[in-house]
């Protein structure tokens, strides 16, 4: 030290407060410093004069000064004391220097004073800055398989494409902090059905039109806009809808199963947002979690469509008949509208057969059940019934209603046959049961069966390709 | 075994929200008469509003809150989707005003309450007669052509803080629940839990305020609007205030003598003066 030992206590004071190993000064409650060591001057590089009178703020770097203003001093003000505040100085040659600062907001006399020690800890900190960096690595690791585990659970049972929405919509909510997730799932042969969660644009377009969405599904690749900008710059036409609705940043990760895209997560952002690589990576995870997930939900569904359906025609086969038959019984019963069960046998089918072939029959029994679709009303089902037999449940008919789309039915299968047996023609001997409602006597669907598959024998008995109806 | 652990801050919300209970709304004055709202700015309660709202309360219903996650608010309402954007704050906001079913507005807000209440106006004009903002900012990084004051890497910066200083909170919080708990090592625990909390939420309403971008919405603003620009304010610099002054159509800018980013605490006479003349 090259200052002389001070003699008076008074000196020793003034010794100590200017050359104490850490940096000392008093300032306002709105920051302007008022006294101040040289210990502090020395390491804030600047002379005495120029410090007092100056804003502790003006001494800092950026970053801390928006600390400073946002923590430190609301913090002070609410607490009155303040331990090892870590703050950067901003030297005049450009350099930086890394101090911990304790303050204390004295308020007992007429004005309020901020006294604060300042301690040199460039080594600590910079040991502090590793440390949380490698806390930060591990709780986003320790976040990452949380979520993904928790996606695990969720999507383990789901049976329908709901439950499959819902676990994978929350899982990507967590992991995103999105203002609105959907999840969407491109059915094969069916268009893209939104399974969990809100979309934008529900009012102006339809699915096939949002998009970022379709970009997804198509490329097979993430679709990333950080930015209203990268918005408008990559999907202008929904621009400004998106804005509208406050869509401010969005990214579409898909969900590929066998090389195909079978689905997608929409994330919509409320504000822009950077989109790292971890949050994509996790992402991604996600939806190669939910892919298996969904391809056996398709596939559950392609079992049980093919336990209801028919293989030859794709027409219901007689399990989905006795059950839509139980179903329309039980609203007759309860005074709902008449049921009628139309049995068709086909005249002539045999003689294709043998003329022409098996597949010459198959190409027959596909066309009549193409006719059959054609020719029904929408709440209508037909099915196949067997051999060269279909049955077709209709609900909501009368005696003369049934006869109409039962005639309806016998001039279709009429119509010139295509394919192998091109030219030639087949007809249908039909018979009807009519069940009305306020029917005295219980009816099952075995004996509504039967009974038109009487009459269908009766049609033939007298000539084929007409009708008889039978009440039950 | 007696319990008296002090209620963790994490408590499930039950039924219908209360939002004058989420929000710690503490209302004073006349019902009758006009209403004015003074909401805090980031980091900040509404106690920092101590000294100038109090001096309306003979010729306004005065209306004060925090932010959900900041002041007497109720933590557990934070909903990380919800407030990732600003917009969320004004939909808080405007359920304040509907539930006290308050017309004819004058918002007061600070810092990023400018913004929140700004949105808020912008969505239901009708509800809101002035906006008065001081120090605000629509965006504090800069831009091509545009100073903001800040970069990425100083809010980073702030992250850093408020993630680093969080264990000294901590500690510095424990004594004080301590005093009534019988297993001290809980209420340090709770204490832990709770600036971890705090130190989460700080973080993410620091990303949602000093990265948002709100430049776009200023033509929106339809309310007549007063901005309090402190001639030195570090947060929010001078240009800043030029800016808005320029984008909002029908607004006045004020430059104050008073000091730095808490001009309604180191001159609240003159806030006060300027609120009052712009009304």
């Amino acid at each position: 030290m090259d200052p002389a030992v001070p003699v008076t206590p008074d000196a020793v004071s003034d010794a100590l407060f200017q050359h104490a190993p850490a940096g000392l000064f008093a300032m306002s409650t709105d920051g302007v410093i008022r006294s101040v060591n040289d210990t502090f001057c020395a390491w804030a590089g600047y002379p005495h004069d120029e410090i007092v009178g100056r804003y502790f703020l003006a001494l800092l770097s950026r970053g801390s000064r928006l600390i400073f203003e946002t923590r430190f001093m609301p913090l002070l003000r609410t607490q009155h004391a303040l331990n090892e505040m870590m703050l950067t100085l901003s030297t005049p040659t450009g350099g930086t220097r890394d101090v911990l600062v304790s303050s204390v907001l004295d308020d007992s006399g007429a004005e309020p004073v901020v006294y604060a020690a300042v301690f040199d800890a460039g080594i600590r900190l910079k040991y502090e800055r590793d440390l949380l960096d490698a806390r930060r690595t591990a709780e986003s690791a320790v976040a990452r398989v949380r979520i993904l585990q928790e996606a695990a659970a969720a999507l383990a049972p789901a049976t329908t494409l709901a439950a499959f929405g819902s676990a994978l919509r929350v899982s990507a909510e967590t992991a995103t902090d999105a203002a609105s997730v959907s999840v969407l799932v491109a059915e094969p042969g069916a268009g893209l059905e939104l399974v969990s969660g809100d979309r934008p644009l529900t009012g102006t377009v339809d699915l096939a039109g949002l998009l970022p969405v379709q970009e997804c599904l198509s490329t097979g690749e993430p679709v990333l806009c950080r930015s209203p900008a990268d918005i408008a710059a990559h999907f202008p036409s929904l621009a400004a809808a998106l804005d509208a609705e406050g869509v401010e940043a969005l990214c579409i990760i898909p969900v590929i199963e066998d090389g195909t895209v079978s689905g997608a997560i929409a994330c919509w952002f409320q504000r822009s947002r950077a989109l790292d690589d971890n949050l994509l990576d996790l992402l991604a995870a996600l939806a190669r979690q939910a892919a298996p997930v969904l391809e056996r939900i398709h596939l559950q569904r392609t079992i049980e469509h093919q336990s209801l359906h028919d293989s030859l025609t794709g027409l219901p086969n007689r399990l989905s008949l006795q059950r839509r038959l139980r179903q329309m019984l039980t609203e007759t019963d309860r005074g709902g509208q008449s049921a009628g069960v139309l049995f068709l046998d086909l005249d002539g089918f045999k003689a294709i057969n043998d003329a022409f072939g098996h597949e010459a029959g198959d190409q027959v029994l596909r066309q009549v059940a193409g006719r059959l679709r054609r020719t029904l009303r929408a709440g209508d089902l037909p099915s196949r019934f067997g051999g060269d037999e279909f049955v077709i449940a209709c609900a909501g008919v009368d005696e003369d209603s049934v006869l109409e789309v039962a005639g309806r039915i016998r001039a279709a299968v009429r119509e010139p046959l295509e394919g192998l047996a091109q030219g030639s023609t087949v007809s249908a001997s039909i018979g009807i049961s009519l069940f009305a409602s306020g029917a005295a006597a219980p009816v099952t669907t075995d004996a509504l069966i039967a009974l038109a598959d009487e009459a269908m024998l009766t049609s033939k008995r007298t000539g084929k390709n007409r009708t008889t109806l039978v009440t039950a | 075994m007696t319990n008296t652990t002090p209620t963790g801050p994490i408590a499930p919300s039950i039924g219908a929200v209360d939002v004058l209970v989420r929000n710690g709304v503490s209302v004073s004055g006349d019902p009758a008469l006009p209403p004015i709202i003074f909401g805090p700015g980031y980091g900040t309660s509404q106690n920092m509003w101590r000294l100038v709202a109090p001096q309306f309360s003979d010729e306004r219903r005065v209306v004060r809150f925090d932010h959900v996650g900041s002041g007497e608010s109720d933590v557990s309402a934070y909903d990380r989707r919800k407030y990732d954007s600003l917009r969320g704050y004004a939909s808080d906001l405007l359920e304040i005003i509907r539930e006290l079913d308050l017309h004819d507005v004058v918002f007061v807000g600070h810092s990023v309450s400018a913004m929140i209440g700004a949105l808020a106006a912008i969505q239901e004009p009708q509800r809101f007669a002035r906006l008065i903002m001081l120090g605000p900012s629509p965006r504090y990084l800069n831009d091509e052509g545009y100073v903001g004051g800040f970069e990425r890497a100083d809010v980073d910066a702030l992250l850093d803080a408020l993630e680093v200083n969080h264990a000294n909170w901590a500690t510095a919080m424990a004594p004080a629940l301590m005093k009534n708990a019988d297993r001290p090592e809980l209420a340090q625990e709770l204490a832990d839990s709770m600036s971890r909390t705090s130190s989460l939420v700080a973080q993410h309403f620091a990303r949602v305020t000093f990265l948002s971008d709100m430049r776009r919405f200023l033509k929106d603003i339809s309310t007549p609007t007063l901005i309090l620009q402190s001639s030195d304010d570090l947060i929010a610099p001078l240009e800043v205030g030029e800016y808005l002054h320029e984008h909002i159509s029908d607004s006045e800018l004020v430059v104050l003598n008073a000091a730095g980013h808490y001009a309604h605490l180191s001159d609240p006479a003159e806030i006060e003066r300027w609120i009052r003349q712009y009304l």
